[in-house]
């Protein structure tokens, strides 16, 4: 199926499933990268099966679903009665068997793929926001590229990862770059960050972020659009070396 | 008849009518900071205090307010049962009728989707200044999604700073309002923020967002007009908005 959709190129494209997984699907996947990048903390109570519904959108059988696949996975326990609920479990390997997994399920063209559609993002906000950022903006990804430099636990970083991309989507002004680069997060983020941390890298992306931000304060667009290309590309970089290890079997 | 018909204006007329438009908002946000300020003169108040969903719903639907967002950011530590807390409701203003519905925003400083919502300048300003604020043109990512104007204003808990409460009102709704006063402008006007940044334009050289370059903006702002320049400047009282008109 997949070759002879490639072999219609843009035609395909255009007719392609919109949504690959099932609603419960996504919400087990969300929950389930929340957990396992330690995000939810270990024990904590996930809201009530009907709060999750109103929150992602989708009915309270889809919620219940999504639960029942998290328990398979031990990402959560349930306990019935007063003060029952469902409970986060952090996984003892810190992600590493979640992340192979997902490594396992994706071929190398589709990692190149996902890096593309990221830098392509990622770079044009760093250019745009070059051009349109004003002092208050920079001062404010200045902030956050600072406080990123401070953290070193896992959750707080990725949190400010994630964080300086989303304002510096904002400082470009465009709201389409901004709710993309926020669903790109939501898919990519995991991949990203466990594999930046698995490769023990200690460049953190807060460099690469005060970088950005020079080039963004004096108002140079090419070199801003560059930074954010390489710093997406390393990461990128990281998630590769990783694949390659699972794909070999080096990695299990 | 259309929007623009009507005699010509001056950008100080321009910039009575943003006056003019913001004050009408502001008298509301004082309202609600009122009672946001009763609700929390309780012994340490907590989130069950706050009830302001039916106020926030009445402005949301109230088609000749157009607000996209209204309810109250609380400063941290205020209630006792939550360290981080907000009530916001958002709606389309152009859904006939507009639904409201809750903001899920992350308040547990430790996840992920948590952003410290006191360094945001919606929060920030009314906090340093005491005063009201208007942020933006900027694109909201915690709410609306879109290029908007927050407003916000102080709520003080027995004399001192408690929170903001605020509306947000999308770029679109206020060039809506503005059109028509821009087209009756002779020659070029544009509504602008205290950084140069464009809020509405009837130049075609600029969209909502772009920074104005190579204009002295500051020296607009500090007092001074360019009398030899080609455009002329006019603040709007009491806002970070002004409105410059080419001479």
């Amino acid at each position: 199926m997949a070759d002879s959709s490639m072999a219609l190129g843009a035609y395909a494209a255009v007719f392609a499933p919109l949504e690959a997984q099932g609603r419960a699907d996504a919400v087990a996947r969300r929950l389930g990268e929340a957990i396992t990048l330690g995000l939810l903390p270990d024990g904590s109570p996930l809201p009530s099966e009907s709060d999750l519904a109103d929150r992602f959108g989708v009915a309270t059988v889809t919620v219940r679903e999504a639960l029942g696949a998290l328990r398979e996975e031990n990402l959560i326990r349930t306990r019935r009665g007063r003060g029952g609920g469902s409970f986060v479990v952090t996984p003892a390997d810190g992600g590493q068997q979640a992340l192979v997994a997902r490594l396992r399920r994706m071929g190398l063209g589709e990692l190149r793929d996902l890096a593309d559609h990221y830098t392509a993002i990622a770079a044009m906000c760093a250019e745009l926001a070059a051009l349109r950022a004003d002092d208050d903006d920079v001062a404010r990804l200045r902030d956050l590229a600072a406080s990123g430099r401070d953290v070193r636990s896992g959750a707080a970083r990725w949190r400010a990862e994630g964080n300086f991309h989303l304002e510096l989507a904002a400082a470009a002004q465009s709201a389409r770059l901004t709710r993309e680069e926020m669903a790109l997060q939501s898919e990519v983020g995991m991949l990203l960050w466990l594999s930046h941390a698995q490769a023990g890298d200690d460049a953190t992306p807060a460099d690469r972020h005060t970088e950005l931000v020079d080039s963004i304060a004096v108002g140079d667009a090419d070199r801003a659009r560059l930074s954010a290309e390489s710093h997406v590309a390393e990461m990128f970089s990281a998630v590769r070396a990783l694949h390659r290890q699972v794909w070999t079997g080096r990695m299990s | 008849m259309t929007a623009t018909a009507g005699p010509g204006l001056g950008g100080g007329d321009v910039a009575a009518l943003v006056a003019g438009l913001c004050a009408g908002l502001f008298a509301e946000l004082d309202t609600l900071a009122d009672e946001v300020a009763r609700q929390l003169a309780v012994e340490s108040p907590r989130r069950a205090d706050l009830d302001i969903e039916g106020r926030c719903h009445e402005l949301l639907t109230d088609p000749a307010r157009k607000v996209a967002g209204a309810g109250v950011v609380m400063a941290p530590d205020v209630l006792a049962d939550a360290p981080y807390w907000l009530e916001w409701w958002t709606a389309n203003p152009d859904a006939a009728p507009p639904v409201p519905r809750r903001l899920a925003a992350e308040t547990d400083p430790r996840a992920v989707g948590f952003r410290d919502y006191t360094h945001l300048p919606w929060y920030a300003v009314p906090l340093a200044t005491g005063a009201a604020h208007v942020t933006g043109p900027y694109v909201d990512y915690l709410c609306t999604d879109q290029q908007t104007l927050t407003f916000t204003r102080p709520v003080l808990r027995r004399g001192v700073f408690a929170g903001v409460v605020g509306f947000d009102l999308l770029v679109r709704t206020f060039e809506e309002r503005m059109f028509g006063p821009l087209e009756r402008v002779d020659g070029s006007c544009a509504v602008i923020n205290t950084s140069g940044r464009v809020v509405t334009s009837s130049d075609l050289r600029w969209v909502t967002g772009d920074l104005i370059r190579g204009l002295p903006v500051q020296g607009w702002w500090a007092g001074g007009q360019s009398p030899d320049g080609p455009w002329d400047f006019w603040a709007c009282p009491g806002l970070p908005l002004g409105v410059i008109t080419s001479r």
